[in-house]
């Protein structure tokens, strides 16, 4: 498969105009842009939309610059995405403070407009080269598969493989002058029409359903669609669609379907809109209230550990407050990780906040 | 061929004076030094990308985005506007050079451009419950200046509190009271004299973005018309401040 997407870059950044202007000259070179106004929407933003770069201001409230980078990466975005600041700082100190805790790129206001698209660039090309990596095993699934699978925002179809060409007859060369609807039988797509308006709008992540579809010959033939989210805009998003035939359908089959759904999902943590909101709301609070009645699940250090770790402090700071060692604040907050069974402090953070074990 | 050859002058010898070190720099507080630089940073930011946005999309782009464009540099030329006027203002009123100049008007006419002016800052008024104990409905007094107080602390109150802010007006025989009460940050009660010098912030808005200017302006423009500031303030709590003048 070798479609071309659109890079996507979230902007936080608490000026609005400012925001506004970079959001302009980013699109104007074709990117999709996502804006936060805030560092605590910004982490929000940064799981919702799963950015390719990220673009980030230092003297932000709630929840500053630096707060930000500490908290994505703790999680396993910034394992792979690109962290750029941006600040009306010219302190040498400051930007040195940046650099060191590892941010890709450092601008300072006012910056020059091609500078910072070349440093976008850049960081781009070398994060997209890591993406195909990942891509690989993807690619192998789609080109071989049995299947026809895919890929549309909705309505047109950007790219299919082969058993979908096959299998609906069509010419591949203009592939992308076919809506689904045109294979699809018109009481079928009646019935996940609506499916389909929600996945795109981000108010669903997959559907699956039998029906009817109709190839280029005229001739009907039943199947199920899976379609899941792909990849989100800011406005749309781009589907992937699984076909496969119903008379066919068996253990394999599903195994199939089981490993494809797996190489689909990326690793992601999902955080719903409610949950961002209450996010947001304890890295705004700088005092969290420990509760120990409420539940001895966490050891007394744990929660330190954690609620410290909610204010998006560093592990060395952690370690400063609570006199212990870099090292003891990481065995605990592998602890944390264990028992909560999650992959990241952020997943803690949820799993605390989901089960009130962290009263504020 | 002659070379020539220069003899460097006698520096000893007159009239040659020895410039004594320049730490005039090192007497301004580098703090603000780095507040202002910051402050305008970003509107400069703002018109510089723009002005190369347009530079490069040149006669292609369309109408639509080019007004977006100038209008971004406007807005910013404006901020940029009121921040030298405030500093302005501050400097005429430590050499005394303010002076109110008095009309008679509704008292109600105090707060008549208070949301617009809030909401081109992109502040929340919503939050502002404003309430009227008005003995006399008309007052001689100067009406700008008034404005100026009153946009300047209610911004400083939705700035720095999360819930809702009352803004009460009272007017008696004797007195115009203003008070603002917000659920907010706090002052520290040792700050309580320095956040009304120009370009103090306290040290618990360090996150926040502002130059420190509004309170300055607020305390010049109160002291030009003779009035009082008190000032009541509780850390995490909130914050009131009645600002009382002499009818």
């Amino acid at each position: 498969m070798n479609l071309n997407l659109q890079s996507k870059i979230l902007v936080i950044e608490d000026d609005c105009r400012l925001s506004k202007t970079i959001k302009n000259l980013l699109m104007h070179y074709g990117y999709d842009i996502c804006c936060a106004e805030n560092g605590a929407i910004g982490i929000q933003k940064a799981f919702e939309y799963n950015p390719d770069l990220i673009l980030c201001d230092i003297h932000m409230n709630p929840v500053d610059g630096y707060q930000v980078y500490h908290v994505l990466k703790e999680s396993s975005i910034l394992d792979h995405v690109p962290f750029i600041f941006i600040t009306g700082n010219s302190d040498l100190q400051d930007i040195r403070f940046g650099m060191d805790l590892g941010a890709d790129d450092y601008f300072v206001k006012p910056f020059d407009n091609e500078r910072l698209i070349r440093a976008v660039e850049k960081r781009l090309t070398k994060y997209r080269k890591l993406k195909e990596v990942g891509r690989s095993e993807f690619n192998a699934l789609f080109n071989l598969s049995p299947d026809g699978i895919f890929l549309f925002d909705g309505q047109v179809i950007f790219d299919a493989n082969h058993a979908f060409i096959d299998f609906l007859k069509i010419n591949k060369e203009i592939l992308t002058s076919y809506s689904l609807e045109d294979f699809i039988e018109a009481d079928s797509y009646k019935i996940i029409k609506e499916n389909i308006s929600m996945c795109s709008n981000g108010l669903l992540n997959s559907f699956s359903d039998t029906v009817c579809m109709v190839s280029k010959e005229g001739k009907e033939i039943e199947v199920s669609l899976y379609v899941s989210v792909y990849e989100k805009y800011s406005g749309y998003a781009l589907m992937i669609g699984l076909v496969t035939l119903n008379s066919s359908k068996n253990a394999k089959n599903d195994v199939f379907i089981s490993d494809f759904l797996k190489v689909l999902k990326r690793e992601n943590v999902k955080v719903s809109d409610r949950l961002g909101e209450k996010l947001a709301e304890v890295f705004t609070k700088y005092n969290i209230k420990i509760d120990r009645n409420i539940n001895t699940f966490f050891s007394q250090r744990e929660y330190e550990v954690l609620c410290l770790s909610m204010e998006g402090q560093p592990i060395k700071t952690i370690a400063d407050k609570l006199y212990i060692s870099d090292r003891t604040v990481e065995k605990h907050r592998a602890n944390l990780m264990e028992k909560t069974n999650s992959n990241n402090m952020i997943e803690v953070i949820i799993y605390a906040l989901r089960n009130n074990l962290v009263k504020m | 061929m002659f070379s020539k050859v220069f003899y460097a002058p006698n520096v000893d010898a007159n009239p040659y004076k020895l410039i004594q070190r320049v730490d005039s720099v090192n007497k301004v507080d580098p703090q603000i030094l780095n507040t202002i630089s910051h402050e305008l940073r970003t509107p400069i930011a703002i018109i510089s990308s723009n002005i190369q946005l347009l530079k490069d999309s040149g006669s292609q782009a369309d109408l639509c985005f080019r007004n977006e464009c100038l209008e971004l540099c406007a807005e910013s030329v404006e901020s940029l506007k009121s921040f030298f006027d405030s500093i302005q203002l501050i400097t005429m009123a430590a050499k005394n050079q303010i002076h109110p100049s008095f009309s008679v008007f509704r008292v109600k006419q105090i707060t008549h451009n208070l949301f617009v002016v809030l909401a081109k800052q992109n502040l929340n008024f919503k939050r502002i419950t404003l309430d009227w104990d008005l003995m006399i409905p008309k007052i001689t007094s100067d009406l700008y200046f008034l404005q100026l107080i009153i946009i300047s602390i209610c911004s400083n109150a939705i700035k720095f509190s999360r819930g809702e802010i009352n803004l009460t007006i009272q007017t008696n025989q004797n007195h115009l009271v203003l008070c603002i009460q917000d659920r907010g940050i706090g002052i520290p009660e040792d700050e309580f004299d320095l956040i009304f010098s120009p370009f103090y912030r306290a040290r618990n808005i360090s996150r926040i973005p502002g130059a420190g200017l509004g309170l300055a302006v607020v305390s010049a423009l109160t002291n030009s018309m003779e009035g009082e500031i008190f000032l009541s303030s509780k850390m995490g709590l909130g914050t009131s401040i009645i600002i009382r003048f002499n009818l």
